[in-house]
Order: structure tokens, then sequence, then C-alpha cells
């Protein structure tokens, strides 16, 4: 691009000084010319001299003298002083070239990578217009919806297997109206938060007494991660065995999903904090829980918040797991009575809002993140 | 890990009293040793399934279903990673759909399966394919589409196909990324599978064997299946570590 337009100024550049005024003042010329390193510019006049038409004179050389070319395009700069009407005219004639140059060029770039062999057609330019179009991204969604509407009302499969979009609808609507749907809601988001913030707030505790406190790692290490490798959802059965059905269980089991991952994280970004920042602080006489307040927490914060994030969205599986297995109440166990009535409307409502719920929670954390991280970006701006 | 040997006495510390704590509370009645299964019932809960060979029908059926699934899931999920990278058109239409069903929890999607394609085997292994599905995609497409600019022109200098350019090149410049994503399929892939086997119709698997002993008390096989399911994923993940060690060794990862 930068090359074929710069390539594209320079014949223009002798095409001006045909104006016999120009071509008078050349005399004068050699005393700005002196500063140019380049021998090239000076040619040129002389050619420009005998020839009215030279035009054409200049290009054969541009190629080989690509690196030339910007000291060459500089040329303009000392004229001006002698040329008033060159630089108008000159830009008047670049500025119309940018226009068609980028039409050719995304053909010749975007082929190798998408389609070899694929000639600039009304389609090529069809398909490069719907990508380039802003609600391209929802074509898929929108096509499926319609094929879905289009199955169930032509009744391509059973009830059973698909609902019409709009009884999902009608039974969200119902399942609101009941008030039904926000009772499983709340319940389910309240497990979740419980479990979660208990978790949470002993895993970092955890995490951080055990990247700060070598004889407590000693003890405990071994055992933590001997369970830290149960799998969660493993674990739902022997959690229901223990505590039984009731709520504690499906607190339980959100804590341990939760626990495990964050003092996990906690530790290896207590034990990655560089040994420099403890020194420093040391130098400065900090005391112990001055370290960790003004050091270590800080120091920590990024790599426990992504910690809390991978574990709210997992935990917030396993409770749903939990829910479908054992529940009296709950999204999960909507779901799985819905499923056991074959009624698929519910089940889709509720497949729905547990993915939304997910993604609003990985959401929210990733804000949060990017909240609390957005002193670092200061520094970090260019990568 | 090594220096923990040394401080292996101090480690095995707390599960000698948690042992110890378990055991005085099998002893405190029977309703007690119903949860806290006496240790010595315990090894012989372990001798007896090692005996009678059930544990090993439980896993074996297990792993099969999870290499099955890993296979399908890891094959579609890479060329349906392939596709996202290359072809910009097949990426604006996947992507959205793809992104939006990866916020569902696995488990939740479980019922949706159950009604569509019942309870079964089949049911089993979908959940396995799906979550093989989602980290081959991710990450195959993020190593493609890293795969630097440099290399395809070449490709193109060499005027190779799109099959040989797949081959010879995108493929191994984006092994360590696809390698990874494999990785995490299988570590994904294992936990789905017994989380399908909890929640879906019993049959042979370790899953089921969990849920069964869960409903009938036995929280001796309740405890050995989980401790059985913990250690094959420890032992799955490491070989599949050592093997996308050799795969990629001598490259540099992404």
């Amino acid at each position: 691009m930068s090359t074929n337009s710069v390539i594209a100024t320079q014949p223009r550049s002798p095409q001006p000084s045909h104006s016999p005024s120009s071509q008078q003042s050349l005399p004068l010329p050699p005393q700005p010319m002196p500063p140019q390193p380049l021998p090239l510019p000076q040619p040129q006049p002389p050619q420009q001299q005998s020839l009215p038409l030279p035009a054409p004179a200049p290009l054969p050389p541009s190629p080989q003298q690509q690196s030339h070319l910007p000291s060459q395009q500089s040329l303009p700069l000392p004229a001006p002083a002698l040329l008033p009407p060159l630089p108008q005219q000159s830009l008047q004639q670049v500025h119309p070239l940018p226009l068609p140059l980028p039409l050719p060029l995304p053909q010749h770039v975007g082929q190798p990578a998408t389609a070899p062999g694929r000639a600039p057609s009304a389609r090529a330019g069809l398909v490069a217009r719907w990508l380039a179009w802003r609600w391209s991204g929802w074509t898929s969604p929108l096509l499926l919806l319609a094929l879905w509407s289009a199955a169930t009302s032509l009744g391509w499969a059973p009830e059973q297997i698909l609902v019409s979009p709009l009884q999902v609808l009608h039974t969200t609507w119902e399942l609101i109206e009941s008030g039904e749907l926000r009772q499983h809601l709340e319940i389910s988001v309240l497990r979740l938060a419980g479990g979660f913030a208990i978790g949470a707030v002993a895993g970092i505790g955890f995490g951080l007494l055990l990247g700060l406190s070598p004889g407590l790692r000693a003890y405990t290490a071994p055992t933590f991660n001997v369970l830290r490798q149960l799998p969660s959802v493993a674990l739902i059965p022997l959690f229901i065995l223990l505590f039984g059905i009731g709520e504690s269980f499906k607190i339980f089991i959100v804590v341990k999903a939760t626990f495990f991952i964050v003092a996990l994280a906690v530790h290896d970004a207590v034990a990655g904090l560089s040994e420099r920042y403890i020194e420093v602080a040391r130098v400065y006489g900090f005391t112990r829980w001055q370290i960790v307040r003004r050091v270590v927490l800080p120091g920590i914060v990024p790599a426990t918040l992504t910690g809390v994030r991978i574990a709210l969205s997992r935990s917030w599986m396993v409770l749903v797991g939990a829910e479908l297995l054992a529940a009296d109440s709950g999204l999960g166990q909507m779901m799985e009575m819905a499923r056991q009535m074959f009624r698929l409307d519910i089940v889709m409502v509720g497949v729905v809002l547990t993915g939304g719920i997910g993604y609003a929670l990985d959401r929210g954390l990733r804000w949060l993140e990017a909240h609390l991280m957005r002193w670092q970006r200061g520094d970090r701006e260019n990568t | 890990m090594k220096q923990n040997i040394f401080n292996g006495a101090k480690g095995l510390l707390l599960p000698l009293a948690a042992l110890a704590v378990w055991e005085w509370a099998s002893r405190q009645g029977s309703g007690a040793a119903y949860v806290f299964v006496p240790v010595e019932q315990l090894a012989q809960g372990v001798a007896e399934l090692l005996r009678s060979g059930e544990l090993w029908l439980h896993l074996r059926a297990s792993l099969t279903r999870t290499l099955q699934g890993l296979l399908i899931g890891g094959l579609l999920g890479i060329a349906v990673g392939t596709l996202m990278a290359q072809s910009r058109v097949a990426d604006r239409l996947i992507g959205p759909l793809f992104h939006s069903i990866r916020q569902v929890p696995l488990l939740g999607l479980v019922p949706l399966l159950g009604l569509w394609v019942g309870s079964g085997d089949a049911a089993k292994l979908l959940v396995i394919v799906i979550a093989a599905f989602y980290p081959t995609v991710l990450n195959t497409s993020e190593g493609m589409r890293r795969v630097d600019q440099s290399y395809r022109e070449v490709g193109l200098m060499l005027t190779l196909t799109r099959g040989q350019t797949f081959r010879r090149l995108l493929l191994p410049a984006a092994l360590p990324a696809i390698v990874t994503g494999v990785t995490h399929a299988q570590a994904f892939g294992w936990l789905a599978c017994v989380g399908g086997e909890l929640l879906f119709a019993a049959g042979p698997g370790i899953g089921s064997l969990l849920v069964n002993a869960e409903q009938g008390g036995r929280m001796d096989v309740v405890l050995i299946s989980v401790l059985a399911i913990a250690l094959l994923a420890q032992t799955m993940n490491f070989l599949f570590q050592r093997a996308a060690g050799l795969l990629v060794r001598g490259r540099s990862t992404l």
C-alpha cells in the first residue's frame, strides 16, 4: 500500500514542473539541492528540460530505488518555496489515488489467506460485504431460529423432541407469572452465593497462609494436594451420604469446588511473587504484617481474581449437577423434573437460564478484574 | 514435591489424625458407622470389589467411553477449529453459536440431551464428546490463527494445495496449541464421563457404581470409587502430558 502510493506519486512530481515558469527558475534549485544526499534528483531536472514528456522516465528505476523513495518524496519539500503550484497539484493528484487503491488491495491480501483460487466475482463481493456487516454475527442464530420454527410448524419432529420457539417463550412467561421460576432461581443463586463466599474467603485465607508459612505447608500441603485431586462432580454422591440431601450438602459441594481452586491460585500467586519486592520491603523495615498488606496482597490480586472466576464457573456447574441429582428446588431440579415429565420447553428455559447466569457471572468477574487492574493498564497499554 | 520428602513425616500427620478421628467416629454407635465406615470394612470392600472384578468392569466401561468420546470430540473439534481459523465466513457463522452454547454448564445440558437422545450409552457418550469438543475447538482455532503469516506466504510461494497447506504447514505449526486443547479435553472428558454416568440411567460405568453405592448406603464403595476416579484422572493426565511432550518435543510453544 505505502510503496504503491509512493511510486504512484513519483511520476507526478515532474509533471507539474512542465510549466515554463518553474523551468525558468530551475537554475536556482541546485542551491536547495546540495543538502540532499541523493544524486538522483539532479538528473531529473535535465530530463524534464529536454523532454516535454519525461513522465515515464523516472518510473523504471524506481523499483530498485525504493529505499531512496522517501527522500525523493521529500523533493517537493524544498521546492514549495520556488514552485508554489506544485504541492497543491500533487496533493490534488495524490488524494484521489488512495481511494481506488484499497479496492484492489484487499483482494490481493485477503485471497491467499482465505481462498487462493477465487476470482473477484460478484459472489466474493457479496461475502465481503456480509463479513463487513455489523450484524453478520446474528446470521447463524437467526437461521437456526428460522429452521427451528420451520421444523416445529411443519411437524418435522415429534413434540417431545422439538417444541416451537413460541411455546418456549410462552412457557417462560408462565413460569415467571406463577413465580416458580423466581423461586428456583433464587434458591440456586443463594446456594451458589453462600457456598462460593465461604469457599472463596476460606480459599484466599488458606492459600495465603500456605504460601507464607513453610511450617503450615509442610503439615498440610500433601493432604491438600490429594484432596484437591478429588473431582467435585464425583464427590456429589459422597457428600450426599455425609450430609444428607438437604441444603448443607449443596453448599458444601460448592464450598469444596471453590475452596481448592481459589486456595491453589492464591498459593501459586504468593509463591510466584518476586523475591525482590519482599527484599525491598525488608530494607524499608516493614513489619511482617506490613509486608503482607502492602506487598503480598496487592501482588496477588490478578491471579486471585482469575482463580476466583474459574472457581465460580466451575462451582456453578457442580451446583447444577448436584441439583439435578438430588434437590427439591433450584434450577437443576426444575430441569430434572421437566425432563421426567417430558416438558422440553421447561428444560430449554432452564438450559438458557443456566447458560445466561454462568455467562453473566463470568462477565461480571471479568469486568471486576479489569476494573481492579486498571492501574496496571498504564504500563501495558501497548502489549 | 522433592523437598517435601524431608517434610514427609509432617505431611503424614494430618491424614493420620483424620484417620484416627474417622476410626473413632466409626465406633460411636451404628448410626455413625453407617457414614464413617470402619477402616477394616473399607479394606474388605476394596478386596471384594477387586476380587469380583466389578471395579474393573465399571472402570473399563468408563475408560473406553471416555476414550471414544475424546476421539470423536477431539477430531470434530480440530476440524471445526481449523475451519473457524481458515474461513472468516465459517468463523462468523459458527462462532456466535459455539460461544453462546459454550456458556451453558456442561451438566446443565444433561436434561436436554436426555430428552433428545435418551439416557442410554449414546447420551453418556455425547456428553463426553461435547466436553472434549469445546477446548479442542478453542485451542485449535487460536493456534491456527497464530500461525505466522510468513509461513502462509511460503506456502503460497510453493503453490501448496489446501490439503498440503493444512497437513504440511498449519497442522505442524498449530500442533502445540492443539495438543494443549486435547489435554484439556481429556481432563474435562473424564469429569464429563463421571457426571454423565451419575445423571443418566444406570449401566456399566464408574459413575453408575458410585450412584448405586450412594443409594444403597455403601460408603466404602463410594469412597473407593471416588479414589479410583481421582487416581485415574491423575494417571490419564500424566500419560497425556507425557504423550503431548513427546509430540511437541523440540518445538517452540506458541
